[in-house]
């Protein structure tokens, strides 16, 4: 008898324990958001203890970034910078410029740091197209060939030659985020700036699920894409634009023509940093198809997902298994 | 054990059961039904089902919202670079409108296929 008794607490506390534990109703998953880099940033942190420092300290790096390496900010270092002050070339910018650099060899200039005076003179808001003249002469300002990294990394720019660091330094704050989150212990996390993704391990037990916007439907999507420790950037032509007498003028302009590029409307890199993914993304479009390809297949290590304008849609190997596109747009 | 611990044990594994069956099937019952989450700055300022049908103001009136045929859109807004406008519709779980200059975004949310972030 008194052995039955023994028996019967232990199980009801454990009967009890599991009624209550269902009761309560901890969130898996905390969002936070805050407005940054012209856009807004959101970050996904499994829930823990130390979650708001990881949030306040994820936020604030890059915050750091975006004040340091915003061209419109007259007092971040690239402005300094582009007004002639070497002492505002920290350690972290020149690394920066190093590898806009060589993104730029690698895809044959169509990605450029030098682009901004031609972007410039697109008038998105009043749907106006610059004058070929004006094109003209902003063409001999840009290339980022006309600056130069010598062995002793010292940095020489071509006079009139402005530094715009818009192409990949939101994919660099959000590496740096990731970064924090990581040295806090958190293995499990996403870090959307404005559609520009990096995923951390995994959503519990499953992958984290990326959506990819549809080019020429606002309320599709192409396809949804499982990743895990991986960044993935879309650069599309449907963001910003105009149409003139049939015609899409948009945001991505070719730094060598000086007018937007036609060959794609939508490129998707997937690849382990989301500095190089944003980088190579606006390359990859400027290039069009059979460029882009034929690139991709010399890289390691990165995926992508093109959409060409008559809606082919073309998903490189490595990730196939893990994009299942919108029954409807199936090829 | 007296026939009460018996009933005791058995009361208890029921109310477990059933309350672990609650949760799983509560939560799959959410799965198809999304909605309109609206934020101010960093605040939640309304959440609103997607199947439901209206237009409200936000942002000081600054802007207007429409809810229609499970999809929503900024109808208008007093900024100066109508990109919120120009998104269009938004209908899929992870999709947002954001307006900088009004500090405003409208964003889908709900378990619609489990998607985390749209990349655009």
């Amino acid at each position: 008898m008194n052995k039955n008794k023994n028996f019967i607490k232990p199980i009801t506390a454990i009967l009890l324990f599991i009624i209550l534990s269902s009761c309560k109703n901890k969130p898996e998953y905390l969002e936070q958001q805050i407005f940054l880099m012209d856009t807004v940033v959101e970050i996904t942190l499994k829930n823990t203890v130390n979650a708001d420092k990881i949030f306040h300290d994820a936020f604030h790096e890059m915050s750091r970034v975006d004040e340091e390496f915003d061209r419109y900010n007259n007092k971040s270092f690239v402005s300094r910078l582009n007004n002639g002050d070497m002492a505002a070339l920290t350690d972290e910018l020149l690394k920066i410029i190093e590898i806009s650099l060589s993104i730029g060899d690698t895809t044959y200039g169509a990605f450029d740091i030098t682009v901004a005076p031609l972007v410039d003179l697109w008038d998105f808001k009043n749907s106006k197209i610059p004058h070929e003249r004006q094109i003209k002469n902003a063409l001999r300002f840009v290339g980022y060939n006309k600056i130069i990294l010598n062995e002793k990394s010292k940095l020489v720019i071509a006079k009139g030659v402005k530094i715009d660091l818009g192409g990949i330094a939101k994919g660099y704050a959000i590496d740096r985020a990731v970064s924090v989150i990581k040295e806090q212990g958190m293995n499990s996390a996403l870090v959307n700036a404005g559609g520009d993704v990096f995923a951390l391990g995994r959503k519990g037990k499953r992958p984290w699920k990326i959506g990819i916007q549809h080019p020429r439907k606002s309320d599709a999507l192409l396809g949804v894409l499982e990743v895990e420790n991986k960044a993935v950037v879309t650069s599309g032509d449907y963001e910003r634009f105009f149409i003139k007498d049939d015609k899409r003028y948009h945001h991505i302009i070719d730094p060598k023509t000086g007018y937007p590029a036609y060959g794609l409307i939508s490129v998707t890199v997937v690849a382990d940093s989301a500095e190089y993914a944003d980088a190579l993304s606006t390359g990859l479009f400027v290039l069009g198809k059979e460029r882009a390809l034929k690139l991709i297949e010399s890289l390691h290590d990165v995926d992508v997902i093109l959409v060409t304008p008559d809606m082919e849609i073309i998903v490189t190997d490595g990730i196939k298994a893990y994009f299942s596109i919108t029954k409807r747009y199936k090829i | 054990m007296k026939k009460w611990d018996v009933i005791l044990i058995l009361f208890l594994l029921c109310s477990a059961g059933t309350l672990y069956l609650f949760r799983y099937f509560g939560s799959n019952a959410d799965s198809n039904s999304l909605y309109v989450v609206v934020y101010e700055g960093n605040d939640e300022i309304m959440r609103t089902g997607l199947s439901e049908h209206k237009e409200f103001k936000v942002a000081e009136n600054r802007m207007t919202i429409e809810i229609k045929d499970n999809k929503a859109r900024v109808l208008d807004s007093s900024c100066a670079e109508q990109i919120c406008v120009e998104t269009g519709w938004i209908a899929k779980a992870g999709q947002s409108i954001v307006c900088v200059p009004n500090r405003v975004v409208v964003k889908i949310a709900g378990k619609d296929e489990g998607i985390d972030a749209v990349s655009y």
